[in-house]
């Protein structure tokens, strides 16, 4: 089966960059490319994707904004924010939206394919800085709503570990860290959306 | 002065009686002062009078009591204290207490009230009929009823002290003690506590009703009232006075000189030692109604209290005046002599002669029985004691020998009319006419011929010259009879008078320009007329009495004094007690008799002035009468109240600062000249000296400033010398308003000080705040700035570096196989890493809000985390410390320590071989001046630094020693146990200000 994807990017060299990447991977094709959430949101239904690349820095709907919007009108759909930099408290509150992982632009074009394919497997890509802003997060929450198992995974992405070797250093399945990682983004997700909010309000993320 | 006791006294002289003089009519005319209703007193009927401790006299009416002060009379009656307007008595004992005794009862009056004695046993209404007060101190009342009652001190109720079974008719008390008249009785005297007899009747005296007691002021011996006579009582007997008074005497009292006045029924009688009873009614100036009472005041005046005329002031020294209606013949007296028997001869225009001795008057008339015979208008005593009298019309008359005899009257040319008569040294009688000038020598009448002049009077100057006072001026006249005008400056034109010799000089009395006086030696003269004070500049008689001269004038007499040294006249218009200047004074018409006083012939009569003081003038009583502030009386609040001379004066005025309008207002007591106060006073705090005399008792003083005063005055009589009362001195205070006083002032400065200290302090916290709001200002300025350039290079550059990064790989996607073409293409994108890293880094610096330690700790972790976290290599790194995000540090210190670290990472990615890394951040406490000192450790379990210095080069170690020196830090490269690298980084981070 062929993963559908598009993308909204506002940069018509970065835009037609991606598609082009995409739609030489096996399995990938890029369905439909847009300028802005404008100018996708009536196609977004039928364009039927499943993953949905959105840059944060767009113009008229952020990004940020568009995730929620998407979220209603198709939730099925994988959100992968695009940043050309990394700014931990977009990706954050972008992750508490909904967003299933990022990327940064300039990504090497097999990171990108990577990406999307886990998305689609329901982990997501975690930088070591978004996991150890996770961990602070809930440290300071002291309900910290993840296991022994996940905050230990996290902790290995923190410190910038591949998933194969916090899966060699706890004994556990290399699927089975995607699995815990896919279950904190889920809780990440449920539970941290009002606690993304106010924590980055008290750590002056905001 | 009469010796010894009283009944000597009375001596009957026949000298009197043996007078071939008829006695036509008693005397002279005294100057009394009458006060009643229309000056003031309360009623007219006046029956009693005393004197309070301040001068002051109380007098008792029938319709009230009156207090007079010398000029005002203040009065009291019914409605306004007095139990009843009837008053019978009024007396003022040693404690200044004002008792008055009333048709309803006895009253006392202090000052603040009245307040109504009761009397035992029930309080019935009782008349008072006479008041006393015993040496102990107790009030002595003789009721109706003839019962006496006392009143002891303290006491409020009078209690019988006597019993009814006797009538007591008179009490009286001095300090030898208390006496009563017992009806039938005799009088008695209160010792050891009972009546003992003084003063027993006799059978005969037992009808006598005694009414009144009076003890001498100069004899020791009481006077007795009774019966309407005089008695006295003498060694335990009455001794009965026989005074010739025809009318009932009812009172009596005496005068300083030893007289005797006696009031009758009908007006006063005057008893002079050796003399009879002169009789002073209303033509002698008194009245001839009763004379109820007689006082004498400490100024030794004398007041007689009449039924219906008031009051009458009297003292023997004022002004003595025979008129017409004293019997003497004529008013207008032109001509005044006195002869050798000491008979005054007065000739009055009108009306002929009159001849007066021992106060008696005997009127004559010329023998021709002529209307013009009645016209005199001048008198002479020559030295042979001849009586010349001159009239105007009837010829030249003389007496002597008791017999009247005409000259000249057929002599031709021989003047009838005559203006004055005089007498040179050889005995050369000079008379002056209105149109010539004759003499009568060795008896014959000698006219002048060729005088046309009209001549008024002659004075020999010496033998050889007589001078001639007419009415164009000074002529002489020599030993020739030559007549020659004589010039005496200040006299030309003018009509002289009369001419006499005062001393070395000579005064004229002109018409129009007062008197001249002249000095023959010099020549010079001097003029006294109204100018120097003089009463009129009409002068008509001139006498020389030692160093005064009397100077008789239109408008009265006039007694001058003259200091040849200085020129300077001394000036005293003579006045009646009555203050009238006297009337019109008669040309030559005065003379000088025995006793020194100055008789002026005047229009109305003639005036008789005793220049000799009987007593000197006591000096007046001041008192403050009322103070007012801003107009109004003060009030409680001012000042405690208190009494001086039953006026009501606060004492210790204390007032406030806008309470600073003040008036004074003075009484000054003097009974016997009170036309002559004058009051002075000055207030000592804004005054130095006493102000001026002036007539008004009254003085004001507005706008005062604040502080303390005493207001002094002193009154004074404006006689020569002038006599002056003690100082009156009132002591009050105003108080400074609050913003006046020291504290206040102290306060205000300090105030001021701390106003000043605040602004200042306010001014520098405002100052402050601007300079930081502007550098907030600034601060954000700049923040947005780098915002905005962050932003623009953010989505700009980066965007482009991402379209770099993009086409390198499609580009990569595009070629063979050429190993050659991957190389470049790999460098290309390891060249786009490094650019996207780099601008990442300044975009980074660039965004607000990262710039506090933390931020920089944070991004070198972050730093780290992503360099390794795709590597073998784990990286660990701790959150730092909280303290962190305080601490700001200047740009170039994050910028180089990021730069260090990132170098540092790199090495240990590259060369090290590490499998662990790891960063530490810690924070040294410093001084406040020094900064903060951060302590970085970067450790790495490779292989550890190489000892080839080369290689070390590779590393860019050298680059991080610039760094770090660039921001005077230290790095040590360190080995780490058990192996690898520690890099110590020790910087010193100073504090940014702001």
């Amino acid at each position: 089966m062929v993963t559908r994807v598009i993308i909204i990017e506002d940069d018509q060299t970065i835009r037609e960059g991606f598609t082009y990447l995409v739609n030489l991977s096996d399995g990938l094709k890029m369905v439909n490319s847009y300028a802005s959430y404008e100018e996708a949101e009536p196609y977004l239904v039928s364009d039927f994707p499943d993953v949905i690349l959105l840059d944060i820095e767009l113009p008229g709907i952020n990004g940020l904004d568009a995730i929620s919007r998407i979220k209603k009108k198709y939730p099925a759909a994988h959100i992968i924010i695009l940043t050309v930099y990394e700014n931990e408290q977009n990706i954050f509150k972008a992750l508490s939206l909904g967003a299933s992982g990022y990327l940064t632009k300039n990504t090497p074009s097999s990171k990108i394919i990577e990406s999307i394919t886990e998305v689609l497997q329901g982990g997501g890509p975690l930088s070591a800085n978004v996991a150890k802003m996770v961990i602070q997060s809930f440290r300071k929450n002291s309900q910290s709503p993840l296991s022994k198992r996940e905050t230990q995974i996290l902790e290995g992405i923190a410190e910038g570990k591949s998933r194969t070797r916090i899966a060699s250093e706890l004994f556990i399945d290399k699927e089975t860290v995607k699995t815990h990682i896919k279950n904190i983004y889920s809780k990440l997700d449920v539970n941290s959306k009002e606690e993304a909010l106010r924590i980055a309000r008290q750590d002056k993320l905001i | 002065m009469f010796p010894g006791l009283i009944h000597r006294f009375f001596l009957f002289f026949p000298a009197l009686l043996a007078l071939a003089w008829p006695l036509i009519s008693p005397g002279q005319k005294y100057d009394f002062v009458n006060y009643s209703i229309e000056e003031g007193l309360v009623q007219s009927q006046v029956n009693n009078t005393a004197q309070d401790q301040y001068g002051m006299l109380w007098i008792s009416t029938y319709g009230g009591i009156s207090r007079f002060d010398g000029n005002t009379f203040t009065n009291f009656n019914y409605g306004n204290g007095l139990m009843h307007s009837l008053t019978s008595r009024v007396f003022v004992d040693d404690q200044n207490t004002v008792w008055i005794g009333t048709e309803a009862g006895l009253q006392a009056y202090d000052g603040k009230g009245f307040r109504t004695i009761g009397i035992a046993p029930d309080n019935r209404r009782r008349h008072v009929n006479d008041l006393a007060q015993a040496p102990d101190g107790s009030i002595i009342a003789l009721l109706s009823g003839w019962q006496l009652f006392k009143l002891n001190p303290g006491s409020q109720l009078l209690e019988a002290f006597s019993d009814t079974t006797v009538s007591v008719t008179a009490v009286a008390a001095d300090t030898s003690g208390l006496y009563a008249a017992f009806a039938k009785k005799g009088i008695y005297k209160w010792s050891g506590g009972q009546w003992q007899v003084f003063c027993p009747f006799t059978p005969a005296d037992s009808g006598i009703v005694i009414r009144k007691m009076m003890w001498s002021h100069s004899v020791k011996g009481l006077w007795v009232i009774g019966q309407g006579a005089l008695f006295s009582c003498e060694q335990g007997r009455l001794v009965k006075k026989n005074t010739g008074i025809p009318s009932p005497v009812l009172c009596l009292e005496e005068d300083p000189a030893g007289d005797l006045y006696l009031g009758t029924t009908r007006g006063a009688y005057k008893l002079s030692p050796g003399q009879s009873a002169e009789h002073i009614g209303l033509l002698q100036g008194l009245t001839d109604n009763a004379v109820f009472h007689i006082f004498r005041d400490r100024e030794e005046n004398l007041w007689f209290s009449t039924d219906g005329n008031g009051i009458f002031k009297f003292h023997d020294r004022s002004f003595r005046i025979y008129d017409r209606g004293s019997g003497l013949s004529g008013s207008i007296i032109m001509g005044l002599a006195r002869d050798h028997e000491n008979n005054y001869w007065a000739g009055s225009l009108e009306n002929g002669l009159s001849v007066i001795r021992d106060k008696t008057i005997r009127n004559i008339k010329l023998p021709t029985g002529k209307t013009e015979a009645s016209k005199i208008v001048c008198v002479f005593v020559d030295a042979g004691q001849s009586v010349w009298i001159g009239t105007s019309g009837d010829g030249l008359w003389r007496y002597r020998n008791n017999k009247f005899e005409r000259v000249g009257w057929d002599t031709p040319r021989f003047p009838r009319h005559f203006t004055s008569i005089n007498q040179d040294s050889r005995g050369v009688i000079w008379l002056t006419s209105p149109m010539t000038v004759s003499r009568i020598e060795n008896g014959l009448p000698i006219p002048m011929p060729g005088v046309y002049l009209s001549c008024f009077s002659t004075f020999e100057i010496n033998p050889d010259t007589l001078l001639l006072g007419t009415a164009q001026g000074l002529f002489s006249i020599n030993r020739h009879y030559e007549l020659k005008p004589f010039e005496v400056p200040g006299t030309q034109g003018f009509v002289i008078g009369s001419i006499n010799r005062w001393g070395d000089l000579l005064v004229f009395g002109t018409s129009e320009n007062g008197l001249v006086v002249w000095d023959p030696q010099t020549g010079k003269s001097y003029v006294c007329n109204e100018k120097n004070g003089l009463s009129s500049n009409m002068t008509f008689s001139v006498l020389p009495d030692g160093a005064s001269l009397y100077v008789g004038t239109i408008n009265g007499l006039n007694k001058v004094g003259f200091d040849k040294i200085s020129g300077t006249f001394q000036v005293r218009p003579l006045k009646s007690a009555n203050q009238k200047l006297g009337p019109e004074c008669n040309q030559n018409a005065i003379l000088k008799d025995p006793e020194g006083r100055i008789w002026a012939g005047t229009t109305k009569g003639i005036y008789i002035y005793d220049p000799k003081p009987a007593a000197p003038l006591l000096p007046p009583r001041l008192f403050l009468k009322s103070l007012t502030i801003h107009s109004q009386l003060p009030d409680s609040t001012m000042g405690t109240d208190s009494l001086a001379a039953w006026y009501r004066i606060p004492r210790e005025l204390r007032l406030k600062h806008r309470q600073n309008h003040l008036s004074f207002s003075l009484i000054a007591v003097h009974l016997t000249a009170p036309e002559k106060l004058r009051y002075q006073y000055f207030l000592s705090g804004a005054d130095t000296v006493y102000s001026a005399p002036d007539p008004v008792p009254s003085v004001i003083y507005p706008n005062l400033a604040p502080g303390d005063y005493t207001f002094r005055a002193r009154a004074l009589l404006d006689s020569d010398p002038p006599i002056y009362s003690s100082e009156l001195a009132y002591p009050f205070s105003i108080k400074p308003p609050f913003y006046q006083t020291n504290w206040f002032r102290l306060l205000a400065v300090l105030f001021l000080l701390l106003t000043g200290a605040v602004i200042q302090k306010i001014r520098m916290v405002l100052r402050a705040r601007q300079q930081r709001l502007l550098k907030e200002a600034r601060m954000q300025e700049q923040l947005l700035i780098q915002q905005r350039t962050s932003e623009d290079l953010h989505d700009d550059l980066g965007n482009k570096i991402t379209r770099l990064s993009l086409l390198t790989d499609i580009l990569q996607t595009k070629l063979g196989g050429n190993e050659e073409q991957h190389k470049l293409m790999a460098q290309i994108r390891e060249n786009i890493q490094g650019l996207y890293m780099g601008t990442k880094d300044i975009i980074w610096a660039l965004a607000p809000g990262n710039n506090s330690l933390m931020d920089v700790a944070g991004r070198i972790q972050n730093f780290g985390t992503e360099l390794f976290q795709d590597s073998r290599i784990t990286f660990k790194s701790c959150p730092p410390d909280p303290s962190f995000e305080e601490i700001k540090p200047p740009f170039e210190y994050s910028r180089n320590l990021i730069m260090i670290c990132k170098e540092a990472f790199g090495n240990i990615l590259k060369h090290s071989g590490a499998t662990h890394a790891s960063i530490e951040f810690s924070l040294q406490p410093s001084s406040i001046f020094d900064g903060t000192g951060l302590t970085v450790e970067i450790r790495d379990n490779g292989i550890g630094m190489p000892e080839n210095k080369g290689l070390k080069k590779g590393y860019g170690l050298d680059n991080m020693q610039k760094r770090i020196a660039r921001v005077g830090g230290q790095i040590q490269f360190l080995p780490n146990t058990p192996q690898g690298t520690l890099i110590r980084i020790r910087i010193k981070i100073p504090r940014t200000v702001g």
